[in-house]
């Protein structure tokens, strides 16, 4: 998506003015980082479920949660 | 320096105050930064509007790096309303926590949830002001991540199972909306949302364009709990703790909704929206499921907050009903209701707050006879309550009235008997309450009121703010009704 054919990195040389463009790769390293966020807050609150209801068993917890 | 700076303060101030709470980790002191930080913002928002009615519109370059390449905040009458109802309802439900949250989070967590909660802030007033389709999502993320964590912050297990479910729920939304930010980027190569609906308005009708809308439209109906879209919605207000579901109610899903009025009506451009395959119809048709459905669940729960949640939908539905009308009469409804509900939702929301501190419960069954206890807080709970049925003199009357007049004008006639019969479900959920309050005897079993803790005189403060709102804006209509119309002719006109 963010290829030019003949382009270069995007690194300001002298040398080339046809270059790649950069975005893309920045839209997908910060929705990399979102996601990992979300993993790793989805992970924690799984901890914290063992924990409280001794199970990670998604029938077991509605059943205590009814 | 100051005042040409204020949008970045906006939303820099309350991120940059969010991790000296965790330094200052302590209780008092975090509450009173949160205090502060909140009243500062609700200043700077005051000031942005007083400059957007002078100047139209403000736009700032983050960094310096001009649009469409840098990131833009753009401000507009839409994005000033917004920034103030959510500040305001920030100001004053972070003044009211602090004796409800030393009684629902464990002592040894109080800082994280004034932490969570500025971050959170942070996220909406940033989703509210930027100008880049995929700052936007960034800031959602942000927002939509601060509520996961601050959800399970309570002392009640099921909390976790609840914020688990909004979640999975909550990041696939996310998810789509990126799906669709990225198919835009595809399109048109900007990710400016000004620079967006040029390129867009000029572009062939493809079906890339058609895709990444509707991809949208289900990533915002998740996260703003549009019926059928709303199934986190209960649980999550349910089981967190009680002034974490008042700030959540009165601020988050009005955030999303002002999200896809940006997206329909700026972005888009309603012609699109709306003309191309009467997707209008479908917005209609979810918006009296959701008032119908929202209200018939409220008349069934015995516990407090579960039927404010449900009555949340039901209100959601309102405002999405206006949207949908595309006419100036019914933006502006929908806008008067956001600005409204903001205010009846928190002011009901504190009031059950108020009633858990004492009581230490929230069904119905067993507060029966208990306004003899605490008349005070039955009665500010009553004021809200009439207003979110709509009774005349209370702020719900206007943004009915006007939603009323809307569907009549847009020729929809068929819709007032929906909006009128999901009023007087109202009428029965909040008469259970009040019937049981006032008029049931005290059942043997019955809670007794727990003496032991103080008059939590803030909340009452705050609830009370709340309360003379609530009847403020039903009387002297002047300063959001006006600004509403003058937002809507704007967005219709453009």
């Amino acid at each position: 998506m963010g290829k030019v054919i003949d382009g270069t990195a995007p690194i300001l040389t002298e040398s080339s003015t046809l270059y790649s463009s950069p975005l893309p790769h920045v839209l997908i390293l910060t929705a990399i980082v979102v996601g990992i966020s979300t993993t790793a807050l989805g992970l924690a609150i799984i901890i914290r479920i063992h924990t409280a209801f001794g199970t990670i068993e998604d029938d077991k917890i509605q059943q205590e949660i009814e | 320096v100051i005042s040409s700076n204020l949008p970045a303060l906006q939303v820099v101030l309350p991120l940059v105050a969010a991790p000296l709470c965790i330094i200052l980790h302590n209780r008092i002191l975090a509450w009173l930064l949160t205090v502060f930080v909140c009243l500062v913002s609700f200043g700077i928002s005051c000031a942005l509007l007083n400059q957007v009615l002078a100047e139209n519109t403000i736009t700032y370059a983050m960094g310096g790096w001009v649009a469409p390449w840098g990131i833009e905040y753009y401000i507009d009458k839409l994005t000033a309303y917004m920034l103030l109802i959510i500040s305001s309802v920030a100001v004053l439900v972070s003044f009211g926590a602090r004796e409800s949250i030393e009684n629902e989070i464990a002592s040894d967590r109080i800082y994280l949830f004034y932490t969570t909660f500025l971050l959170n802030l942070t996220g909406l007033l940033g989703v509210i002001i930027t100008g880049d389709a995929f700052n936007l999502f960034v800031f959602i993320e942000i927002a939509s991540l601060s509520s996961y964590a601050i959800i399970c912050l309570g002392k009640d297990k099921r909390c976790l199972y609840a914020a688990f479910r909004y979640l999975i729920f909550g990041t696939v939304g996310a998810s789509f909306i990126l799906i669709s930010v990225g198919l835009l980027y595809v399109v048109t190569g900007t990710l400016n949302i000004a620079d967006l609906s040029q390129q867009l308005a000029n572009a062939e009708n493809t079906a890339t364009i058609k895709t990444a809308f509707v991809f949208f439209i289900i990533g915002i109906g998740i996260k703003a709990a549009i019926f059928p879209m709303h199934l986190w919605l209960p649980d999550a207000y349910t089981y967190s703790p009680s002034i974490v579901s008042t700030f959540l109610a009165g601020t988050t899903t009005k955030v999303f909704l002002y999200v896809l009025i940006r997206f329909i009506y700026s972005l888009y451009g309603y012609e699109f929206s709306f003309f191309n395959e009467s997707f209008n119809y479908l917005l209609m048709i979810t918006a009296c499921g959701a008032m119908l459905y929202g209200s018939y669940q409220a008349i069934k729960q015995d516990s407090l907050k579960r039927l404010l949640a449900y009555s949340s939908i039901a209100q959601i539905g309102y405002m999405v009903l206006g949207i949908a009308l595309i006419t100036e009469l019914g933006l502006a409804a929908s806008l008067i209701h956001i600005f409204n509900h903001a205010f009846i939702k928190v002011g009901l929301f504190l009031a059950v707050t108020t009633i858990i501190y004492s009581y230490n419960t929230d069904s119905i069954e067993r507060l029966a006879g208990m306004a003899k206890t605490s008349p005070l807080t039955f009665v500010l709970f009553l004021i809200s309550g009439l207003s979110i049925i709509g009774v005349p003199l209370t702020s719900g009357f206007i943004s009915k009235w006007y939603l009323i007049k809307a569907s009549l004008e847009a020729g929809y006639w068929m819709l007032v008997p929906v909006i009128v019969f999901s009023s007087v479900l109202a009428i029965i959920y909040i008469g259970r309450v009040i019937e049981a309050a006032y008029f049931k005897p005290e059942k043997d079993s019955a809670i007794s009121f727990d003496d032991s803790k103080k008059t939590p005189y803030l909340l009452f403060l705050s609830l009370f703010i709340f309360s003379f709102i609530n009847i403020y804006f039903g009387i002297e209509t002047s300063l959001n009704v006006d600004m509403a119309f003058q937002i809507a002719h704007e967005l219709i006109s453009k």
